[in-house]
This record gives structure tokens, sequence and C-alpha cells, in this order.
């Protein structure tokens, strides 16, 4: 499977009937579209940081089917909607999904979109990602997660990975996956750019959104056995 | 985990015949902001102890935080203000060598 992520931020004079009818125009666009084969939207729940007030997951068969599609474009056509003041927005084939509750309900969905330095050598950047791809080790309030590489960034920064995890409540995003000695005193120190080790733009967007149901358990096929 | 307190240790080897020059610029131009953002200067050694005319001195600065707030608090209002990005950028080239290191305490 392939999948979209975008955050959407709305213009601060847009209304609830702007935001309503943008999301409208968003799920028409899914439905028409006979290569999606999955969308919802996530609203941002508070104390994120550049994440946006809505997630729209839209979900294709491959990478080839994304490509062709209309809604590839639409993240950067909502940078001329008077309801939007910007987007950032993710294509990726998620890599390594791991399942700890398949059956989430209710939960809380991260998206970190992040951007490695360019030139960063190859063996930091696959450092980079083994130490963050550990960090439900450590923290096992991570029921859900996946870190991908990104094919193709639209928004404030050319996005290299995308590290998503689901959480049963915002507490434990807020709680013991920040409290966590391993992430703060040890993957912490790939975004510090007072550290030896930064390679990571210091913008990020952080987004922390509602979920009905897990959207990683739909990754199965990338699950990590 | 202990609730704190935790230390921020910077390790700058200096450009050789530069210690003082960088010691200056980092207790005046670094220390008052990082004292700003929370942090409590505990220490500053150099090794070997003496200013080397031209080899370079290992100068350790060593600052406490009172807990996990005001770790997160000295972390992002560093990363957060251009000066302080600046000052690294300006004093590179007295620095060969930098290494910062989180610690906490541990019973001994």
């Amino acid at each position: 499977m392939f999948r979209q992520c975008t955050l959407v931020t709305f213009a601060k004079n847009a209304d609830e009937s702007a935001r309503q009818a943008l999301a409208a125009r968003l799920t028409e666009a899914a439905r028409q579209d006979p290569a999606v084969t999955h969308h919802r939207f996530g609203p941002a729940v508070s104390g994120g940081a550049n994440g946006g007030d809505l997630v729209w997951h839209v979900h294709f068969r491959d990478q080839a089917d994304w490509a062709a599609s209309p809604i590839r474009a639409l993240p950067a056509a909502l940078a001329g909607d008077p309801a939007i003041d910007h987007a950032d927005s993710c294509a990726y084939r998620p890599a390594g999904a791991h399942l700890r509750e398949p059956g989430l309900g209710a939960s809380v969905y991260r998206a970190l979109f992040l951007a490695v330095k360019p030139g960063t050598p190859p063996e930091k950047i696959a450092q980079f990602a083994n130490d963050t791809a550990a960090m439900p080790d450590y923290i096992p309030e991570i029921r859900n997660w996946a870190l991908s590489p990104v094919t193709e960034a639209q928004g404030a920064r050319h996005w290299t990975h995308v590290w998503e995890q689901e959480f049963r409540t915002i507490g434990e995003l807020r709680g013991p996956y920040m409290r966590s000695p391993y992430h703060w005193g040890f993957v912490d120190r790939w975004f510090d750019p007072e550290h030896q080790d930064f390679i990571v733009d210091t913008w990020l967007c952080h987004s922390a959104s509602a979920l009905e149901a897990s959207v990683i358990a739909l990754y199965r096929d990338t699950v990590a056995a | 985990m202990s609730g704190g307190p935790y230390f921020i240790v910077d390790e700058l080897r200096s450009a050789p015949g530069c210690a003082d020059r960088l010691r200056i610029a980092y207790l005046d131009g670094y220390a008052p902001a990082a004292r700003a953002r929370g942090m409590t200067m505990l220490h500053a050694w150099r090794n070997p102890p003496l200013d080397l005319l031209d080899g370079t001195t290992t100068l350790t600065f060593v600052w406490s935080v009172e807990d996990l707030p005001g770790w997160w608090h000295a972390r992002l209002g560093a990363a957060g203000d251009p000066a302080v990005l600046s000052w690294w950028e300006e004093t590179r080239p007295l620095i060969v060598e930098h290494r910062r290191l989180y610690h906490e305490g541990i019973a001994a």
C-alpha cells in the first residue's frame, strides 16, 4: 500500500462552515478516485507544533496508483484556498509497521514530519533511524508504530521521514513518551542543534490527532514479522 | 529514572592557543542566556590545568537543570533562539571538538 498524509492548517478567519466545506471537498475528491482504498480525517488534539488542525489520511494500492491520482496534487493546491493557511504533506510507502494493538479503537495518532539535513552521511541516517525505531522497546505506551522514508514531500520543508505512533490516550504521548529518558536523553540528540550528533532540521511538524480506530493497522502488507 | 536534577556538560577542545578566548566567549557570550533558560553552572574546568601556548585545551562546563520540564525548557529554548545558534557558529573557529553530554546522577 501507499499513502499520503496531509496536515491541514486552516486560516484564522476560516469559520466552521468553511472548514466543513473544505473537508467535504477533500472527501468528495477521495470518493471520486477509484484508486483510493481508504480515506479518513483526524481532528487535531491541542499541543502540537506546526501539526495542523486536521489530518487527512489517504491510502492507495501502490505508488503507481498514487502517482497517477489527482489526490497527489491536492496538498499543493490547498495553498490557494482562502480557508487554508498552509498544508504539509508526505507521500510514502509505510515501512516496517509494528502492531502491539492492531485492534486499537479510539486513540491518538501522532505523526512527526522531519527533514534530515542534506549531506548527512547514510550511516548517520541509518543510526538515527535505528535509534528512533527502537523507542517502543523503552516506551510500552507506543501501541503501534512505523518509521518511513518519504517519497514526495510538500510544505515547509523537504520532509525525509515520517515517524508515526498510536497511543491509547493523549496522556500517554504527553507523559510516558515525553518523559522517557530514552527519548530526551538519547534519541533527542539527533534533533538538538547544540549536540554533536544533530542531523534533523529544527523545523518539525508534530501532530497529534484523534482516531476512532488504528490507521497503522491498515499498513498490514508492510507489517514487520 | 530520578526526577532530577539532570546535568548538561559541554566539553570544548580549543583550537591551538585559543583556550582563553574560548573561555571568555563561553562565559560572557553563552552562559548568560543559558542561565536565563534556567540552567545553573556548577563547574568550569580545564585540562591540562594551564593554557598551552600552542596546544589544545579542553574546557568543561557542567550545568544542572532542576527537573525534566526544566530540561525541555532549556533544550527547546536554545533551539528556538537564533542568538544561541549564531554563537555556536561564530565560535566554531575556536573549537576543534565539542561534545555535549546529558547525565543523570546515580548512587555511588
